[in-house]
């Protein structure tokens, strides 16, 4: 899979976003919420596997997120991050800042 | 108090993350192969072949290790990068400053040291559990009374019961000193023996490094004569030869097989001796018969066996012993056997004095805080405008707090270390100066305990000030700084500084309250007219008499070829012997008055004494003669009672001739040969012979000549002289003119005997003033550098004022009365608090009443007057600033 000149930009800080927004249904490991986002985007966004584990243990340390060793379906060791209730205040909070700054962008967009 | 949790968080997190660097690099490599791996698959599945499928997930993954290092980095790299930073920035910043870091250093160092060597007392007196492995499952065991009356040891008879009838205790013991001598004559060399009964070292899991120790079979009765020796007995007379194992040796009179030798490092705890020998105790159990409860028994639970547990069957097991024997269990209270803690039989009284030291010690330390925050606050009024260019540029207040604290906290450590230091050198300070009898001295020293200790209160202390000394300083913003030209915290700063400087004032008060309590109470104590005139008498101590004085007789005929020696003695004015000394324990035995039932009581002070007994040490006769020469075992036995006894059973005065039935219990004389009354024939002044500070109990006084062999111990000799030349060498000599075989005696003062009473308190009041005159002098500090400090900031305004011609002296004035009001909330806060704390220490004053009016007033003016010196001292310098100089300043 090549990288889709227009999907892999992603404005900085939304990738935190979007990876508590995945977390919010349920834990998944590193290579699912890449999988997820893709998905859910429609390939429109693709993660950069270079930020995203960063990202990952950024917000495990802030106490977003919790990460454990579990067994996936195929009976292989994966590290499963799931969100801690702080994480899902910060889910609100980051959802609604989005939303906030979303619409101001388009409102400039739709002026121009 | 979030701040520094958060901060503590951090610092943890970091310092983890670092020590499990390999891990965390480990489990990051598995999750990054679990991704490929996982990508890999999808492109199978794509319809790619398996090399391929393989190559393209990896390549779309990146490089992993750079991978691996930008996750670390969010994981733990940047952050010690940062920690490092910031200890390197403090460091460079304290060496900017060396005066500050040095007075912040010292003053930390102080309380953190005395703290240090107080914790190692109290931690190797009170906290260290017994040094035997599985420490936990050992017990004391005792005997309750009923009615919070306990005693830790049992008698002979519930040792048997207990040892036979309780399934918790895997093993029991119990033992008994002594002195025996090695070798003979003038070069034997006294040992410390202890007999020890049943299975003593697997009560303690402790087993001879070379040899055995007891086999069943010795341990019976009849059993052959072995003993285990002590590493240093071996070394020394036996060569450490392995080979010295089935030698004979002999000890007093017995001749030992040597079969085991203790480990080098043996003590037992409970006598707080090194034994140099220990042989079998053979007990015989006479079932119902009994004598006193004189057994101490530590006990070694089983595996898995709780306190609690243990506790409750030994309840069981002594409703089935006051069943049986109901004769043998006086008092319908007793309740039987109680476990016990080391603590609770062998600590006691020195609990309570280590814990007021520490928490005395602790105050210190809060002083020495508020000082070094003091200075913090002082050096941040001179760093605003660096703090707001850092803000300028983009640092984080946070961030900021943060490089703060952690110049406090390297401060605190470096404080920390130099305190381990005076703590260490401290104890030895503390320890020269405590009672002889402080327990488990020997255990008393640098452990990890102590190391936790001392690094746990450097970095608490760091904290602490570093919060009180930085957040005035952060919470006033940027632009404030700016304008004010650097001044803006002053006055949020300064608040901050005249409440440390009345809390500081508070705590040293309650020190000296508490310091100036002890004192008068010990000046009380001291003053104290014990009954008999110790000065000018030498005790002349006998550890142990030559085997050879085994009857009453022979005993007596050389005490009076002794007497007669020592009289020779130029310069001697008189010589007593007793069975004891006073202020040291003496013998009770059971006493009963002729023909009044009621007088029948037991336990009664009993001392043997020759007749000089009461001239030398000036004791007065009250009524009826003292004894005579001729008052020996043939003649009819006599006896004088102190005036508490005599006043008891005869109110009105007529104690002479009555008669005393000495020995006798339960209807039966204890010693046969010693059956018969005995007449009052004198009655003498009371002596506070017990201790200094308990009343004089009721007291018989027999002539040891007519005392039997039985009850008679070495003489404890007083020998009354004239002024204080050297008589030692004298009498010395006269002891062994008195008898070759008599082992050399050790020489002391009656007074320093006297003294040793007091030792507890002496103890108590000497640490304590230490602490409190310590307290004095930060707290004195810790004033003279925030007036001098206000002298440094308003020089401007005093310039002005008095170019404006303001009296040097209403200057001073002002700044002094600025301080003095501090002081005096600080000291009437602290006379409130130390009025509520005070009564903890009431049960350690003598005579004085723990919220002692004069006391207080004392202190306050103490602390009042060294308060107006730290005060005017920099005042004073206000006065000299000359205008012009003044003015040019910023």
């Amino acid at each position: 899979m090549h990288e889709d000149p227009r999907g892999g930009a992603m404005i900085k800080g939304t990738l935190d976003l979007l990876i508590l927004r995945v977390l919010e249904r349920e834990p998944m490991h590193g290579w699912g919420i890449t999988e997820r986002i893709e998905q859910r985007s429609g390939a429109l966004l693709s993660v950069n596997q270079g930020s995203l584990y960063p990202a990952l243990y950024r917000l495990v340390r802030r106490g977003w997120i919790r990460a454990q060793w579990k067994v996936t379906e195929n009976n292989r060791r994966a590290r499963f991050y799931a969100l801690t209730p702080k994480g899902r205040a910060m889910l609100d909070e980051e959802r609604e800042q989005w939303e906030r700054l979303s619409r101001g962008v388009n409102l400039v967009l739709g002026d121009a | 108090v979030e701040i520094m949790t958060t901060w503590l968080k951090e610092m943890w997190a970091r310092l983890r993350s670092t020590m499990q660097r390999d891990r965390v690099d480990r489990e990051m490599e598995e999750e990054f192969r679990f991704h490929v791996d996982m990508a890999a698959q999808r492109n199978l599945r794509r319809g790619l072949s398996g090399p391929e499928a393989r190559r393209e997930a990896v390549r779309n993954f990146g490089g992993m290790d750079r991978h691996l290092e930008a996750s670390r980095d969010e994981q733990r790299g940047r952050i010690l990068e940062s920690i490092g930073a910031d200890i390197r920035h403090a460091v460079r910043t304290l060496r900017r400053a060396p005066g500050f870091a040095f007075a912040t250093i010292a003053t930390l160092a102080l309380g953190i040291g005395a703290n240090t060597a107080i914790f190692s007392v109290v931690s190797g007196v009170l906290l260290a559990p017994l040094p035997y492995p599985a420490p936990d499952r050992l017990a004391f065991v005792g005997w309750d009374w009923g009615n919070g009356n306990w005693i830790g040891a049992l008698s002979q008879n519930q040792f048997f019961h207990f040892r036979e009838h309780s399934s918790v205790l895997e093993s029991v013991t119990t033992w008994r000193t002594f002195g025996a001598e090695l070798g003979e004559g003038q070069s034997a060399r006294i040992l410390d023996g202890m007999r020890v009964s049943d299975d003593f070292f697997g009560v303690l899991a402790v087993e001879p490094v070379l040899g055995r120790s007891f086999s069943a079979e010795e341990r019976a009765p009849g059993g052959p004569e072995v003993a285990v020796v002590s590493d240093g007995l071996w070394r020394t007379v036996m060569g450490g030869d392995p080979a010295a194992l089935g030698r004979m040796v002999r000890i007093g009179d017995v001749a030992y097989t040597v079969i085991g030798v203790l480990p080098q490092d043996f003590r037992f705890t409970p006598t707080s001796s090194n034994p140099d020998v220990i042989v079998p105790l053979r007990l015989q159990w006479t079932p119902g018969a009994d004598g006193g409860q004189n057994f101490s028994v530590l006990a070694r639970l089983r595996a898995n066996v709780s306190l609690d547990r243990a506790a409750s069957e030994l309840a069981e097991v002594s409703r089935a012993y006051r069943e049986t024997y109901p004769d043998l269990v006086r008092g319908r209270e007793a309740q039987g056997a109680r476990l016990m803690s080391y603590q609770d039989i062998f600590v006691g009284g020195m609990q309570s004095t280590l814990w007021v030291m520490l928490a005395a010690v602790a105050f210190v330390l809060l002083i020495a805080c508020a000082n070094a925050a003091n200075l913090m606050l002082a050096r941040a009024t001179g760093r605003d405008r660096e703090v707001a260019v850092r803000v300028a540029i983009g640092a984080g207040r946070q961030r900021i707090l943060r490089q703060m604290l952690t110049e406090a906290v390297v401060l605190a450590f470096i404080a920390g270390c130099v305190g381990l230091v005076i703590g260490v050198v401290g104890v030895d300070a503390v320890l020269a100066l405590a009672p002889g009898d402080i327990p488990r001295r020997e255990e008393i020293g640098l452990d990890v305990r102590v190391l936790a200790f001392t690094s746990g209160i450097a970095l608490f202390t760091g904290l602490v000030y570093g919060l009180a000394g930085a957040l005035p300083g952060i919470r006033s913003g940027l632009a404030d700084v700016l304008r004010q030209a650097g001044r803006g915290n002053t006055a949020g700063r300064r608040r901050v500084r005249d409440t440390l400087i009345v809390l500081e004032t508070a705590v040293a008060l309650v020190l000296l309250a508490g310091a100036g309590l002890l004192v008068h109470s010990f000046r009380n104590l001291r003053t104290l007219d014990p009954g008999f005139d110790a000065s000018n008498v030498i005790a002349v101590r006998f550890a142990r008499l030559p085997a050879a004085f085994d009857t009453a007789e022979l005993l007596m005929r050389w005490e009076h070829t002794l007497a007669e020696r020592i009289g020779q003695v130029p310069g001697v004015i008189g010589t007593a012997a007793a069975s004891n000394y006073p202020l040291e324990r003496g013998l009770n035995l059971p006493i009963a008055v002729e023909g009044r039932p009621d007088a029948a009581e037991g336990a009664v002070e009993w001392r043997a004494i020759s007749p000089d007994y009461f001239e030398t040490l000036r004791i007065p006769v009250l009524r009826g003669r003292t004894f005579q020469e001729t008052d020996d075992a043939n003649a009819a036995r006599v006896a004088i009672v102190n005036e508490t006894y005599a006043s008891h059973y005869w109110p009105n005065g007529n104690a002479i001739g009555q008669r005393l039935e000495i020995m006798k219990l339960r209807g039966e004389w204890m010693i046969p040969s010693a059956a018969g009354t005995t007449e009052i024939v004198g009655v003498v002044a009371d002596v506070n012979e017990i201790e200094l500070q308990i009343a004089p109990r009721r007291t018989v006084y027999v002539p040891r000549r007519q005392a039997p062999r039985q009850v008679l111990g070495p003489p404890a000799l007083m020998v009354r002289v004239t002024g204080n030349t050297a008589f030692v060498p004298a009498i010395a000599d006269a002891v062994r003119d008195s008898d070759l075989r008599v082992l050399p005696p050790t020489f002391e003062t009656l007074s320093s005997i006297v003294d040793a009473d007091l030792a507890d308190e002496r103890f108590r009041v000497v640490i304590l003033s230490a602490f409190a005159l310590t307290a004095l002098l930060l707290t004195a500090v810790g004033i003279f550098g925030v007036i001098a400090h206000s002298v440094t900031q308003q020089t401007r305004e005093i310039g002005i004022r008095m170019a404006l011609g303001a009296h040097a002296r209403s200057v001073e004035l002002r700044l002094v009365r600025r301080a003095m009001l501090l002081v005096a909330a600080g000291a009437a806060m602290g006379a409130l608090v130390a009025t509520a704390l005070t009564r903890f220490i009431a049960s350690m004053l003598y005579d004085v009443a723990a919220t002692d009016v004069t006391t207080f007033a004392i202190v306050a003016s103490l602390l009042g007057a060294v308060a107006l010196t730290a005060a005017w001292l920099p005042a004073r310098r206000a006065t000299r600033i000359a205008p012009s100089e003044a003015l040019r300043i910023d």
